[in-house]
């Protein structure tokens, strides 16, 4: 079948997908990327065939540092859903400008090209809207914890006139399915305000933020403890002053522990200098934190998710809403704990970090979390499923070539995945 | 499981192991690929993580050099493959003790890999490009490896491995030996851009001309001009109501201006995005072109000069799914009178799409993977 993967010219909400679309492809189908022009390169970085649709929209920095400092003011906790709620449809106002920039191209390419399934990041409207006009099945794959889910209460709203303009009575933005790359224990719970039920399907996340040249460049280990800090890539993009790298890797090199600061900013020289201070260049995490014993990061899902694949302990300092969420999440399952930014004093700081690096109960926690995101099904049977949705297989069922012995695991694997798609993990809904 | 990946620089030996590379990793085994400096920009561009052992030998034209013609003496030589061995070798056992692999996955004309798993004590797996064209090398592999060998201290090299993950169809495939891995083929040949006139369902017939990246490394500077030629002997293709479709390089396509618009020059497009839509492959025989239309099951015209590729032509040519002729032996106009019969042909229409189905329903590398798994007999770390 051919699988049309759409994005916004985003990295961060692309790379999640990249597993799921190599699986798509390994498993014999025809896979196809559609985003705006920015992204291009690191489509192409990934090894996905891409199809340029629409413009970028007009100056991110600007629009997204504009709301993020009316969305996180200095001296005060960022504001959370419940905060930016009262603005309704206006909260999905960058993405239904994105959707207006990419539908008319994308339309054009999807009528020529007949995907038989769009697979697409929750913000990226354009994707369900093409799906519902060419009647086919839209999956939607979240990066991790789903924020975006509680937008759904304003995206009827929000897509009126777009659906208007192409001649639907509407669209559903949550898909057929939802696929989560993390575990159930740290998904969302249903929200009540939200009109329609979500039908979530969780995978084993595999850690992809490409770019990964091996050794990382870490000196051999010293004895002492080990923290990493990352802020991603998006903050710095947005607005620089988001970038709390350097400054946290300044205080907390003040402990006796070695600090590994990744980006995506160069440090001043007085943080790079201290002997206790290794400074990376932007690299795959996942090359990095095997060989750490905390992460300090921002709270992105694709720094979060990897440092849970490694079974990291993890200390947030979230400075916008979905960042918070993913924090408050993360500190539910014991796998981490989370400060604000206007309330990371020096105490508070080393205490935390300390009691992460000492306490054992966080260690067995962020053991606990990896194990329940290796017992998931991994792309390769999300893929599966994911084929089953639109009623055709790739594979033939009947093998001709048998193989040195069929693998029991992979069976029972499937049969699991099954059962536990129709019982457990979707919230009641029934495929009409 | 960590496995670790070796091979030399050379795009198109890499090509073949990305897809079960990934698997692998999808699957939640650690998987790292070892080469020398000059491929790192293409396995970056694969999405997997790569690592730099050794130095690189010589720009293309040097190994070009080694490559000999078709119907040329019949002993194959292994001077190359020995020495990217002996340059490589170090490094990547230096790197295998980092990272500590529980079984290295090699193509076949990388013998570091299963040196280095020799000296590393951990088991090794070779995986095919498809057609096995070096299987007629093997017999000289003992000889040619003898001294690498006794420098490292390996009694008893066994360059075949522990198995072989075998991507061709059975049918088409030359011989076999040790225990085999059947995977389906999966085309990869890097990532590229999708434009918007392929996305579209062909009007016309469509015959895509393909002559092949390396080929062009391997024959600049008169491969643009001998590019030009075939594609002006088959302008009266266009007249069957056939367009034609010439991939071509960025630096190749200055030779190709002023043909008619029916003629689309496609430059850095992957073949797997092309060939479904086309009635006609024509190429050089090469494994990464020939794999891909074989899985598309598109009929093909294979027009060969080399030894490695005739033996490839001929198998496709046996099963029926296309042609194969010689370079020397054929002007620009008898390839498109060959072409033409081709497209008429509903047996070598039938024989393709049946060899297609025939890949189509080999163990996907999701499969495989698991295979190794069990077969190197350890658990996901």
């Amino acid at each position: 079948m051919r699988v049309l993967v759409v994005s916004w010219g985003w990295p961060a909400h692309y790379l999640p997908m990249v597993p799921l679309s190599w699986a798509l492809r390994l498993a014999g189908h025809e896979v196809l990327v559609a985003t705006q022009p920015s992204l291009v390169t690191v489509v192409r970085s990934t090894g996905l065939p891409v199809a340029t649709v629409g413009r970028d929209i007009a100056d991110i920095a600007a629009l997204e540092g504009g709301f993020l400092r009316r969305a996180a003011p200095d001296g005060g906790p960022p504001l959370e859903w419940e905060d930016l709620r009262r603005y309704g449809a206006r909260c999905c106002g960058k993405n239904v400008a994105n959707a207006e920039l990419m539908i008319d191209d994308l339309l054009d390419l999807g009528s020529a090209w007949r995907p038989d399934l769009v697979l697409y990041e929750p913000t990226s409207y354009a994707g369900p809207l093409l799906a519902a006009r060419l009647g086919v099945p839209a999956v939607r794959h979240t990066w991790g914890i789903d924020f975006a889910y509680y937008q759904r209460e304003f995206e009827d709203e929000a897509l009126h006139g777009l659906c208007r303009r192409l001649g639907l009575p509407g669209v559903e933005t949550l898909g057929e399915l939802t696929i989560d790359p993390c575990p159930p224990s740290l998904q969302v719970g249903p929200d009540p305000r939200v009109p329609v039920p979500v039908r979530r399907v969780a995978m084993r996340h595999v850690p992809f933020n490409g770019r990964a040249v091996h050794p990382p460049g870490l000196p051999a280990r010293t004895g002492r403890p080990r923290v990493c800090v990352c802020w991603g890539y998006s903050s710095a993009v947005w607005d620089p002053r988001l970038d709390l790298g350097a400054q946290l890797t300044e205080r907390i090199a003040d402990l006796d522990v070695e600090v590994v600061l990744t980006g995506p900013g160069r440090p001043p020289d007085s943080v790079s200098a201290r002997p206790n201070v290794i400074v990376l260049d932007r690299t795959a995490l996942h090359l990095v934190f095997p060989d750490c014993d905390l992460a300090v990061i921002h709270g992105g899902l694709g720094t979060m998710l990897t440092a849970m694949s490694c079974g990291l302990p993890q200390l947030v300092v979230p400075q916008i809403a979905d960042r918070v969420l993913n924090a408050r999440m993360l500190r539910a399952s014991g796998a981490g704990e989370f400060v604000f930014a206007h309330e990371c004093d020096e105490q508070r700081l080393h205490g935390l970090v300390n009691a992460l690096l000492h306490e054992e109960r966080y260690v067995t926690a962020a053991r606990r979390l990896r194990a329940a995101a290796e017992s998931l099904p991994g792309p390769e049977h999300i893929a599966e499923l994911v084929a089953d949705l639109v009623g055709h297989r790739a594979r033939p069922p009947v093998q001709d070539t048998p193989n040195i012995g069929l693998i029991p695991a992979y069976c029972r694997v499937t049969k699991l995945l099954k059962q536990s798609n129709n019982e457990r993990q979707c919230h009641g809904v029934k495929r009409p | 499981m960590r496995v670790l990946v070796a091979v030399w620089a050379w795009p198109t030996h890499f090509y073949p192991l990305v897809p079960l590379s990934s698997a692998l990793r999808a699957a939640g085994h650690e998987v790292l690929v070892a080469s020398q400096p000059a491929l790192l920009p293409a396995i970056r561009r694969s999405g997997l993580p790569g690592a730099v052992v050794g130095p690189d030998v010589a720009g293309p034209s040097a190994i070009a050099d080694t490559v000999r013609t078709a119907g040329g003496t019949s002993r194959p030589r292994l001077s190359l493959s020995v020495r990217m061995a002996e340059v490589m070798l170090d490094g990547l056992i230096e790197l295998g003790r980092r990272f500590r692999p529980d079984v290295i996955l090699y193509e076949p004309t990388s013998y570091a890999g299963p040196l280095a798993a020799a000296v590393l004590g951990v088991p090794a797996v070779r995986h095919l490009w498809g057609i096995d064209i070096h299987r007629a090398a093997r017999a000289h592999e003992p000889a040619a490896f003898a001294g690498l060998a006794a420098a490292y201290g390996v009694a008893g090299f066994r360059p075949q491995g522990l198995a072989t993950v075998d991507p061709c169809p059975a049918s088409i495939q030359v011989g076999s030996d040790g225990i085999r891995i059947a995977q389906r083929f999966i085309p990869f040949n890097g990532s590229g851009p999708m434009p918007r006139w392929l996305a579209e369902p062909p009007r016309r017939r469509r015959v895509c001309v393909s002559w092949g990246v390396a080929q062009s490394h391997r024959t600049a500077p008169e491969h643009a001009t001998r590019l030009r030629a075939l594609t002006t002997g088959l302008l009266p293709l266009l007249d069957l109501g056939v367009d034609l479709i010439v991939t071509v390089a960025p630096a190749d396509r200055a030779a190709l201006t002023g043909l008619p618009t029916r003629v689309r020059l496609a430059t850095m497009i992957p073949l797997s995005l092309v060939t479904p839509s086309c009635d006609l492959l024509i190429s050089r025989g090469g494994n990464g072109t020939l794999m891909t239309a074989m899985v598309s099951g598109t009929p093909q015209l294979l027009v060969v000069s080399q030894y490695t590729e005739e033996q490839s032509a001929q198998a496709l040519a046996q099963a029926g799914a296309g042609r194969m002729l010689h370079e020397s032996q054929v002007s620009p106009a008898e390839v498109a009178e060959h072409a033409a019969a081709l497209l008429d042909s509903d047996d070598t229409r039938k024989r393709a799409a049946e060899l297609s189905r025939e890949s189509c329903a080999r163990p996907a590398p999701a499969r495989v993977a698991a295979e190794l798994e069990h077969l190197i007999g350890s658990g996901v770390r």
